[in-house]
């Protein structure tokens, strides 16, 4: 029964590990105040920084790149900008549309490029 | 040997082709004059723009936040379901910038115009309150001596704490309009008309209204452009003060007016006293390259451009330089990053922040594809507005107050490049003039063939070498001395050629082929040349099997022939 319920734990707990291992943790909230965000980017609120505890596992990314993180028993997409990451940020190249030829000066070279998703 | 008559009818020559230059210029028929003089600047530009700014000095001060499509579609993940977002979130976003660099900018323009015409929209009380905190509006705003024109404005904000936050507006000479919400914002904040043209970018720009209109429209003495605002900003922060001693005298009556006194800016006129003609760089920023590999993963998708003027030069045939389009476009020469970007703040880490961010001058604005607010640029093609708005920024960071002036705004450029015709066609004369003298003695002395070919031949490419020389040492002259806008070199080259080719048609080809008779490498060339072509000749009958097999061909060397006499030389 002990070694059952170890397994059980271990079943439950590895794949989150594997996956914090992947995406990092949140390791410092860089505001007083977080927004917080749905998975689809809708605003859910705020919560104080105090209250997140911390390293917080990431456990996926929403919309725009929002960092998920549990909360309250739920999960909250924050913005990456408001928190700081240990995890290793690479960056996979998103392919982008193929200019046509001889079209005016395109804005994605005067910024940083094409998109970028992060690996899943 | 030239006499006094060839001097003055040289002297009229000259002079009738510079009136008729002139004229040309003046009455710019077709738009051909005033085409070619932009040409001439955006060729300059782009032979020279690697040597732009090689200290870097801009580029370390200047970064640009922009929003585009892409960025709108990413910030639907943080709740930006419609545009323009609400000022819940513009506030949030300006913010941002303020404060994750580690340290606030030294001063931030918006490329945004805030009119405000469909009413009062919810929560821009709020973001008033945001930028009036940052400007620290509590010190400085109801003090009169700060508000008198907006260079003593921003003075009052660095001298009180707070960061210049600088908004466009249209120019009140275009636009007879001030909304509420621009009254408001000019409360807390500055403001500076934006729309500024191409070729000129205006520093300071005075207006004749009178009190009424001016109160009316909101507007000081004068106006100045946001590059000028942040470059105020720049330097009032500045021990030195850039330099300027009226930036220096700017603080000092900054100091004044928070005390409550009556104050306004000094004369910047002698300094700013024309608008700039904006120099484009063409070295990206090391950190563009590193931070856009970290958060796109991939090199930037632009060339970082050849890196000398001689490379540049070869660049400037159409078939190598290619459409300038995608991975063939140079990259942009300021520090940009979308504010998406930093929001996700994937790949980003904090000192690449507090590099973009921390004590710089930041400009914010669109970069979106479907609006109007794109500038033709000589170096990099279609930009953005904003992307202008910082390269303005740079040069007068990088030059100060020696920043390139336009030469148009300044003088009459088209007299002083009559004047460089005029000269150019007097020694042309006198040069043509001098040759047939000496055909004319060396006719009388038997000596004409040998003197033809060997003398006049190296003559010409003398007389047309200086002109070209005389054409590129003045436009070097006059931009890197004088600080204006190159003259039209491409122009005022034609027509020196053209009018040597004209004056020297009769007798040029006759020299020109007795030079050649005589030059010994010439001789080789054709010989070689004659080689050649009869072994492909030899080849090629070979091949034909119905023909009757040829001996092979001899290398014959070719004699040396005189100079057939030319009918009559010509006078010029």
């Amino acid at each position: 029964m002990r070694k059952a319920s170890l397994a059980l734990l271990a079943l439950i707990a590895l794949p989150g590990a594997a996956f914090a291992e992947t995406h990092g943790n949140v390791v410092k909230a860089l505001r007083p105040q977080l927004r917080t965000f749905d998975e689809a980017g809708a605003p859910v609120g705020q919560i104080a920084s105090k209250d997140l505890k911390l390293p917080a596992p990431i456990v996926g990314y929403g919309k725009g790149n929002s960092v998920g993180v549990k909360h309250g028993g739920g999960v909250v997409y924050l913005r990456g900008l408001d928190v700081q990451t240990d995890g290793k940020a690479a960056c996979a190249p998103v392919q982008s549309a193929a200019r046509a030829k001889s079209s005016a000066y395109a804005a994605t070279n005067m910024g940083l490029g094409g998109g970028c998703e992060r690996p899943q | 040997m030239i006499s006094a008559k060839s001097v003055l009818k040289a002297i009229a020559v000259s002079f009738v082709l510079a009136g008729s230059a002139y004229a040309v210029s003046k009455i710019d028929l077709f738009g051909l004059e005033s085409n070619s003089d932009r040409l001439a600047d955006h060729v300059y530009q782009r032979v020279t723009a690697a040597e732009y700014g090689k200290a870097r000095k801009g580029q370390q001060a200047v970064s640009v936040i922009y929003v585009d499509e892409t960025s709108v579609e990413t910030l639907k993940g943080f709740g930006w379901n419609r545009f323009p977002p609400t000022f819940d979130q513009q506030w949030l976003m300006l913010d941002d910038i303020l404060n994750v660099g580690g340290a606030p900018p030294a001063a931030m323009f918006m490329d945004f115009v805030y009119l405000g015409q469909g009413g009062v929209a919810e929560g821009f009380d709020g973001f008033l309150q945001g930028i009036a905190g940052a400007t620290r509006a509590d010190v400085w705003a109801d003090k009169p001596g700060c508000r008198t024109d907006p260079l003593i404005k921003i003075a009052c904000i660095v001298e009180a704490g707070g960061v210049p936050m600088i908004f466009a507006k249209p120019s009140p000479a275009d636009l007879e309009m001030f909304t509420e919400a621009q009254a408001a914002m000019d409360r807390v904040a500055v403001l500076a008309p934006a729309l500024v043209a191409e070729d000129a970018y205006p520093l300071i720009t005075s207006y004749d209204f009178d009190r009424a209109k001016a109160e009316r429209l909101g507007v000081a003495r004068f106006d100045i452009s946001p590059a000028l605002a942040m470059y105020a900003a720049w330097c009032v922060r500045r021990a030195d003060g850039c330099g300027i001693a009226e930036f220096q005298e700017l603080k000092r009556r900054a100091k004044a007016a928070l005390a409550g006194g009556e104050a306004a800016s000094p004369t910047f006129a002698k300094v700013f006293d024309a608008p700039l003609d904006v120099v484009w760089g063409s070295r990206p920023d090391p950190a563009f390259l590193t931070m856009t590999q970290a958060v796109s993963g991939h090199p930037a998708p632009c060339r970082t451009g050849a890196a000398t003027w001689g490379d540049r030069l070869a660049e400037q045939m159409a078939g190598l330089r290619g459409p300038g389009e995608g991975a063939r476009q140079e990259c942009p020469y300021t520090l940009s990053l979308g504010y998406d970007r930093l929001v996700a703040g994937h790949g980003l880490e904090p000192q690449d922040l507090e590099r973009l961010l921390a004590g710089r001058l930041v400009m914010v604005g669109g970069h979106f594809r479907a609006s109007s607010d794109w500038v033709e640029s000589p170096v990099h093609g279609q930009v953005p507005g904003v992307q202008f708005h910082a390269m303005a920024l740079d040069n007068m960071i990088e030059q100060g107050a020696n920043y390139r002036r336009n030469g148009e705004a300044l003088l009459d450029s088209d007299l002083l490049e009559s004047l460089l015709v005029a000269a150019l066609a007097f020694c042309g004369v006198l040069g043509v003039m001098t040759r047939n003298n000496l055909l004319d003695k060396a006719k009388a002395t038997g000596m004409e063939p040998r003197l033809r070919s060997a003398v006049y031949g190296p003559l010409y490419i003398v007389l047309f070498a200086t002109s070209i020389g005389v054409v590129s040492f003045a436009t070097w002259l006059g931009v890197t001395v004088a600080n204006r806008s190159p003259i039209n070199w491409i122009g005022i080259t034609g027509v020196a050629m053209g009018f040597l080719f004209y004056a020297t048609r009769q007798t040029l080809p006759a020299d020109i082929c007795g030079s050649l008779e005589r030059s010994a490498l010439a001789r080789r060339l054709l010989a070689w040349g004659r080689l050649c072509f009869d072994s492909l000749k030899f080849e090629e009958d070979r091949l034909l099997p119905v023909r009757p097999p040829q001996t092979p061909p001899s290398i014959p060397i070719p004699e040396t022939k005189a100079v057939p006499e030319s009918p009559a030389h010509a006078q010029s």
